[in-house]
């Protein structure tokens, strides 16, 4: 069996256990959900439907404000599920297991990565409709481009919390370290998603923001280089 | 055939293994005996390439263990199972790993006397039980090399007795750490004794 096959093969080992447990997904989505509420309560009330600008809060557009919200909702939350997808390989010490057998680390690394990319679109097909509920913004303003944005969002979020996951579970303090180590790396992506958001959600489209997917491209195509050379480093002792 | 040379193992100031020199023939049944502490399962993962030495080398075959991958079983204190995957499941992931078939599980499965377990998820047997999955899943892909740290522990003394007929075949050479002295002596072909992460006796 080829290591795409295996790259299958651990991702869905991964979602099947899941399925089972429900230790991931559940908590992420309902921390996620938590965020969106709490940030609504600061949101000004109708700002959604408002006419563009609206209402300002601070020196930042109430929809531009609305986009960051949004996605620092989807960060914290799935953060939560990457660290948990991370330990479950670490205990029992189940990495041993894995690395005894004939499979490239880069296949270990991608399947992982694979599960983090199921769970966040899990996360994200629910947040989705609760943000536009909440904050009322007009729908089809944000789809089907905030989807697209998620696709890209996606691929190196769950590159760089498979990552830093499997980084942060041989450190003392664990929880504190993968969100220092994770953080300043996605800065590229989290910025990159709010400007694409926001342009969405005051109405300008996606079509002059092809800097901003060129340059997530390039972070999605680096970091999933990086974890496929870099995570058998870092799972070896 | 297992070549050890000059072999050392650290973990930060403490020195597991010191010096460590063994040659195991292809086909030999070696066992490891020695107080807790003595570097029984720090010989054993480093002969499997789960750890690296701090000096010195292990060769399979002439090769690093890493390099030797599929053709090497282990089983060890963790059990290296999903618990919320079936038996089955857990097994069939694991054949499919070392590129065999799942008829591989079945028959390991039904060599370690668990097929009427084989739907129950992991996290619902016991510690005995897990130890017999564990041992088929180390076997399923029938290893020329072995490698067994105290198998008898967990198991009842029907699974023990049963047990030196599962780990041993013609021509697979297994090496087995334990502090029992009564059930490694009889599987013995050679006893190496450790103590305080030096060989006193070979």
């Amino acid at each position: 069996m080829n290591n795409v096959r295996k790259m299958f093969l651990l991702a869905a080992k991964d979602l099947r256990s899941e399925a089972r447990a429900k230790e991931i997904a559940p908590p992420m989505v309902l921390f996620g959900l938590i965020l969106v509420f709490l940030f609504t309560l600061d949101f000004p009330p109708g700002a959604g439907r408002a006419p563009v600008p609206g209402p300002v809060v601070g020196a930042v557009g109430s929809r531009e404000l609305a986009g960051a919200f949004l996605w620092v909702s989807l960060l914290f939350a799935g953060i939560l599920g990457f660290g948990r997808n991370a330990s479950t390989e670490r205990e029992g010490n189940r990495i041993e297991g894995l690395l005894l057998a004939p499979v490239d680390p880069a296949a270990l690394f991608a399947g992982k990565a694979l599960a983090n990319f199921c769970y966040l679109w899990v996360l994200e097909v629910i947040l989705f409709p609760v943000f536009v509920l909440f904050f009322d913004v007009p729908v089809g303003l944000l789809v089907p481009g905030v989807l697209l944005v998620a696709l890209v969002v996606n691929v190196g979020l769950a590159a760089a919390g498979t990552l830093f996951g499997a980084a942060s579970q041989y450190v003392r303090a664990r929880e504190l370290v993968m969100p220092l180590l994770l953080f300043p790396v996605i800065i590229p992506l989290v910025l990159g998603a709010e400007r694409l958001t926001s342009s969405l959600l005051t109405g300008a489209g996606l079509g002059s923001q092809g800097r901003w997917f060129i340059l997530m491209g390039a972070f999605d195509l680096a970091i999933v280089a990086i974890g496929a050379v870099a995570f058998e480093f870092i799972v070896n002792e | 055939m297992i070549e050890i040379r000059r072999l050392s193992r650290r973990f930060g100031s403490a020195r597991a293994l010191s010096g460590i020199d063994l040659e195991i023939p292809t086909g030999e049944t070696v066992v490891v005996f020695g107080p807790n502490g003595s570097g029984k399962t720090t010989l054993i993962k480093l002969m499997a390439g789960l750890l690296r030495p701090t000096s010195g080398e292990v060769l399979v075959d002439g090769r690093p263990p890493r390099e030797r991958r599929g053709r090497l079983g282990f089983l060890g204190h963790d059990l290296y199972l999903y618990p919320h995957l079936s038996v089955t499941e857990n097994l069939v992931l694991f054949a499919r790993l070392y590129d065999v078939g799942p008829s591989e599980a079945t028959t390991a499965l039904e060599a370690v006397g668990m097929a009427h377990k084989r739907d129950a998820l992991v996290h619902t047997l016991s510690r005995g039980e897990g130890q017999r999955v564990a041992l088929a899943r180390a076997v399923l892909h029938d290893p020329d090399l072995l490698l067994v740290d105290e198998p008898f522990s967990g198991l009842d003394e029907a699974s023990a007795a049963a047990l030196p007929a599962l780990l041993k075949r013609e021509g697979r050479t297994l090496v087995v750490a334990t502090h029992d002295t009564e059930r490694g002596k009889a599987i013995a072909e050679r006893i190496v004794i450790l103590e305080n992460g030096r060989i006193s006796a070979a």
